[in-house]
């Protein structure tokens, strides 16, 4: 998966169920990833929200459906 | 003769009383240093919302720390966890969490793979007298491993391939990394239960910075962990350290560094949290430690020409 062209600065990438109800989306994991960089999670199958946001406010949303019994997506972060 | 067994006497006694009794706690205060006692003594605190409440009197943050995270925030939260308590109500716990019963924890059904304890950010930082060098860094083990997340990925092999530069960062695929970085789950009965000490949530993060300073840590590695576990270790008011160092990481989770010239210490703390004094006469499902940690921490006198150094914390759930 690519992400969107956005953001200029190194991104916190967050998964979190997706969920519209603020209580209810919780956050599985995060982590940092420079742009150009790539990192790798590991989720069950269900409904996701990825998330990525710099310091500087940019930020985008993605909403990936996982199916496979244990799914491996690698996500690129894409330059400005 | 008699200055050396004197001195050989001293290490003895220091030794001896360093570790605690069966039927104690072995407890860390930054003023007072190590203690062994029975139970934790609070001292009387008249708090309007005492959930995690452990200061003497309640500040103005303190009466607003019971609100929603949307709507009460923290002076000087770095900015993602600003931007994180926005969108998540579990920004401040370092997964998905579960308070039931008398075991709070990660709440394990909302991850694959398998194994007891949450490794949640190990990060391995470098020190090189390299400018550019070569490396592979790889996962040895023969059996499955539940990786939950990995920055970079991994390649087939769990191997990350690529160059140290400029002494302290990495670059894979031509994108630099100030470190590497996994979440992964492990098996409990790999790790070691006894060795630790326990503690109020502020202490126990001063205390696992202390411990990795000692271990000559990088300025970098020590900056990152205050920042990222001042936010994510739950407001608990107690917690008890159980640390896992090469001995235990290496047998649970080997690696393997392709670089001459190179060493790896690596500190997983296992963090257990109590909402009240921990007390020795309730029974525990993990047992409060009562030995010195300092006894299976790795002793780090060498410089190599490569340091990699590694650190985490992790929350059991099952």
């Amino acid at each position: 998966m690519t992400s969107p062209k956005g953001c200029s600065k190194s991104a916190m990438i967050w998964i979190a169920l997706d969920k519209d109800d603020y209580k209810d989306r919780l956050l599985l994991m995060h982590t940092e990833v420079p742009i150009g960089g790539s990192f790798q999670f590991y989720l069950k199958p269900g409904q996701y929200q990825v998330r990525a946001s710099d310091e500087n406010g940019c930020e985008f949303l993605q909403k990936i459906k996982v199916k496979d019994l244990v799914s491996t997506i690698q996500i690129k972060m894409v330059k400005k | 003769m008699k200055i050396l067994f004197s001195i050989l006497a001293f290490l003895l006694v220091s030794h001896v009383s360093a570790n605690c009794k069966n039927g104690q706690i072995r407890a860390w205060d930054k003023e007072k240093g190590y203690a062994c006692i029975q139970r934790f003594q609070s001292e009387f605190v008249d708090c309007v919302t005492c959930e995690g409440c452990n200061e003497k009197a309640p500040a103005f943050e303190k009466l607003l720390a019971g609100f929603p995270a949307a709507v009460y925030q923290q002076k000087s939260l770095p900015w993602w966890a600003q931007q994180g308590n926005f969108h998540y109500p579990n920004l401040h716990y370092p997964g998905a969490w579960t308070n039931k019963g008398n075991n709070p924890g990660i709440d394990a059904k909302f991850y694959p793979g398998k194994g007891e304890v949450h490794a949640l950010k190990p990060n391995i930082y470098i020190e090189s007298i390299h400018r550019e060098k070569k490396f592979s860094f790889s996962f040895t083990a023969k059996e499955e491993l539940s990786f939950l997340v990995t920055t970079p990925p991994l390649d087939e092999k769990n191997t990350w391939k690529g160059k140290i530069i400029n002494n302290d960062r990495f670059e894979v695929d031509d994108i630099h990394y100030d470190y590497l970085f996994y979440d992964i789950r492990l098996p409990k009965d790999k790790m070691q239960f006894s060795h630790g000490l326990c503690a109020t949530r502020e202490a126990t993060i001063k205390w696992m910075l202390q411990d990795l300073k000692e271990m000559k840590y990088p300025a970098i590695a020590l900056q990152d962990f205050e920042e990222h576990w001042n936010v994510k270790i739950p407001d608990f008011p107690f917690y008890c350290i159980y640390p896992q160092y090469n001995q235990q990481l290496d047998a649970v989770l080997p690696v393997s560094i392709s670089l001459e010239q190179s060493n790896l210490n690596r500190s997983l703390y296992v963090l257990i949290p109590h909402k009240k004094e921990p007390d020795v006469d309730e029974p525990q499902a993990i047992p409060f430690p009562i030995l010195d940690s300092a006894d299976v921490r790795p002793v780090v006198l060498i410089k190599y020409e490569n340091m990699f150094k590694e650190w985490g914390v992790a929350f059991l759930g099952e």
